[in-house]
C-alpha cells in the first residue's frame, strides 16, 4: 500500500516505519448532488493511533469522517467515489453488509446523544442488536465493562436505571463513548465530540481518547488546533475539500510542508 | 373539507359502485374512517418528524438496521404523537352526522342491529331525531342520549392522557 505523506505536493513522503494501516482511501471524492465536496483525498489512517482531522468549517473533514462508516448513506444526493479500505474490506462494496461494517466502525457524535432510555438500556442496546451476548450477566459484563472503559462506572454504577439524558453533558459524551465501544468495534470516529463540552469535561474526554488508544483506531475531527496537538499522533489538514496535508502531529505542527497548514495553525485564516 | 363531501363519496363509491347495503355500519365506519384519516396522517407524520435527528443517527451509528433504528427508536418515541392524533380524530368521528345521513343511515330502526351489514343508526343522529319529536318522553331520551355521548369523549380523551403519561420518554 502506497504511503503518500503530502498529496498536492507530493513532498515529505519519507519511509514510514513498518505499522499496520487499519483504514486506506484512495482518490476518494465525495459529491453532494452538482456540488463536490472531497477532492481525491489519499489518506491512510494507522491502528492503535488518533488520527485528528483539522482544517476551517466546511472543509470536508466531516464529510469524510462520515464516508468511512457509510453515514452519508442516510443522504439521498451524497455520491462517493474511489476507494475506501477497512483492512482488506472495500467499504463501499454493494456486497458488504453497513450493518456489519458500522458495528465495526463505531461513532460518537457533536452532540452528545443518548437514547432515551436508562444509562443501561443506553449500552446494552449494540451488544443485543449484534447477538453479542448470551444471557444476562454477559450483558451486565459488557455494560461494567464498557462504562469502566469510558471512566463512567464510577459516578453511575449507583443509578444504572436511571435515564441517559439526565447526565451532565460531559458525562452523557462518555456514556455515547461507552456505548460505541460495547459493540467491540475496531475503529472509533469522533465527530467534534468536545464541542459542546466545558474545559474540565473536554480534559476528561481528551484522556479517554488516549487511554482507548490501546485497544481501538480512533478518528477525531476536531476545531480545535490544541486539541489536535494534544491527542492525536497523526493530522491531517483539509481546506476546501482537499486534504492539503497530512503527517505526524509533531511535523505539521512545528514544521508544516505547506503554506495554507502555516496560515491555518498560525491563525491567519479560518 | 367539509365531512358532508365524504358522505356523497360514501353514498357514490360504497353503495352505488361498491352496491353495499345502505344504513349499515361497515359502511358508515369506512366514510368515518375516510373522513378521520387526514387528521391521523397528518399528527402521525408531526410526531414521526419531531424525533430527532440524532437519535437516528445514534442508531444507525451502532450499526441498527433501518428496520430497527424505525421500530426501536423512532416509533417508541413518536408512539404519544400518533395516540393524540388518533384520539383527536376518533372523537372527530363520534360526533359526526353529516356523512351518515347521505349513506341513509337516518333511518326508523325498529330493532337491535345483529350484525355488520343490519340496517342501524347512531346516536347523533338519534339525538338530532329525537330532538325534533314534540313527545314529552324524547326529552328524557335526547337528555340521556346526548350525555352518554358526551361521557364517552370524556372517557375516550382520559384514556388517551393516561396512556401518554404512561407511554412518554423524556429526554
Amino acid at each position: 500500500m502506497q504511503q503518500t505523506a503530502v498529496v498536492e505536493t507530493g513532498v515529505g513522503a519519507q519511509a514510514e516505519p513498518a505499522r499496520n494501516v487499519k483504514v486506506s482511501a484512495e482518490n476518494c471524492s465525495v459529491f453532494y448532488g452538482d456540488k463536490q465536496a472531497l477532492f481525491d483525498v489519499n489518506l491512510d489512517i494507522m491502528a492503535n493511533e488518533v488520527t485528528a482531522l483539522i482544517g476551517p468549517s466546511g472543509c470536508g473533514k466531516s464529510t469524510f469522517l462520515r464516508c468511512i462508516n457509510r453515514m452519508n448513506d442516510t443522504i439521498d444526493i451524497c455520491r462517493v467515489s474511489g476507494r475506501l479500505m477497512l483492512e482488506n474490506d472495500d467499504i463501499y462494496d454493494p456486497a458488504l453488509d453497513v450493518v456489519h461494517l458500522r458495528a465495526r466502525i463505531g461513532m460518537v457524535f457533536q452532540k452528545p446523544n443518548p437514547f432515551p432510555t436508562s444509562i443501561y438500556q443506553n449500552i446494552a442496546y449494540g451488544p443485543s442488536i449484534h447477538g453479542l451476548v448470551a444471557s444476562k450477566s454477559d450483558l451486565d459484563e459488557i455494560v461494567e465493562r464498557s462504562l469502566r472503559r469510558a471512566a463512567l462506572w464510577e459516578e453511575v454504577k449507583d443509578r444504572l436505571d436511571q435515564p441517559g439524558t439526565g447526565l451532565s453533558g460531559g458525562q452523557q459524551q462518555r456514556l455515547c463513548i461507552a456505548r460505541a465501544i460495547a459493540v467491540q468495534p475496531e475503529v472509533i470516529l469522533m465527530d467534534e465530540p468536545c464541542s459542546a463540552l466545558d474545559p474540565i469535561a473536554t480534559a476528561r474526554i481528551e484522556e479517554l481518547i488516549d487511554e482507548l488508544r490501546q485497544n481501538f483506531t480512533i478518528v477525531i475531527v476536531t476545531h480545535s488546533m490544541q486539541q489536535a496537538a494534544r491527542v492525536s499522533q497523526r493530522t491531517a489538514f483539509f481546506h476546501l475539500g482537499v486534504l492539503v496535508e497530512h503527517g505526524e502531529t509533531d511535523q505539521i505542527f512545528t514544521n508544516p510542508a505547506h503554506d495554507k497548514t502555516r496560515d491555518y495553525l498560525t491563525g491567519r485564516f479560518g | 373539507m367539509p365531512s358532508i363531501v365524504f358522505g356523497l363519496l360514501g353514498l357514490a363509491v360504497f353503495l352505488n359502485f361498491m352496491n353495499l347495503p345502505r344504513s349499515a355500519p361497515v359502511v358508515g365506519g369506512m366514510v368515518l374512517s375516510l373522513m378521520t384519516l387526514p387528521t391521523v396522517i397528518i399528527s402521525a407524520r408531526a410526531a414521526l418528524k419531531s424525533v430527532p435527528p440524532s437519535i437516528r443517527e445514534a442508531a444507525l451509528g451502532l450499526g441498527a438496521s433501518r428496520l430497527q433504528m424505525v421500530a426501536h427508536h423512532v416509533l417508541p418515541l413518536a408512539f404519544p404523537g400518533i395516540l393524540t392524533g388518533t384520539i383527536i380524530g376518533m372523537a372527530q368521528a363520534l360526533g359526526e352526522t353529516a356523512p351518515l345521513l347521505m349513506i341513509g343511515m337516518v333511518a326508523f330502526i325498529v330493532d337491535v342491529p345483529g350484525g355488520f351489514t343490519d340496517p342501524s343508526t347512531v346516536m347523533p343522529v338519534q339525538i338530532y331525531l329525537w330532538s325534533d319529536s314534540p313527545e314529552r318522553a324524547f326529552v328524557e331520551k335526547t337528555a340521556a342520549a346526548t350525555a352518554i355521548l358526551i361521557g364517552f369523549l370524556v372517557l375516550m380523551n382520559a384514556l388517551a392522557v393516561v396512556l401518554r403519561k404512561k407511554i412518554e420518554r423524556k429526554w
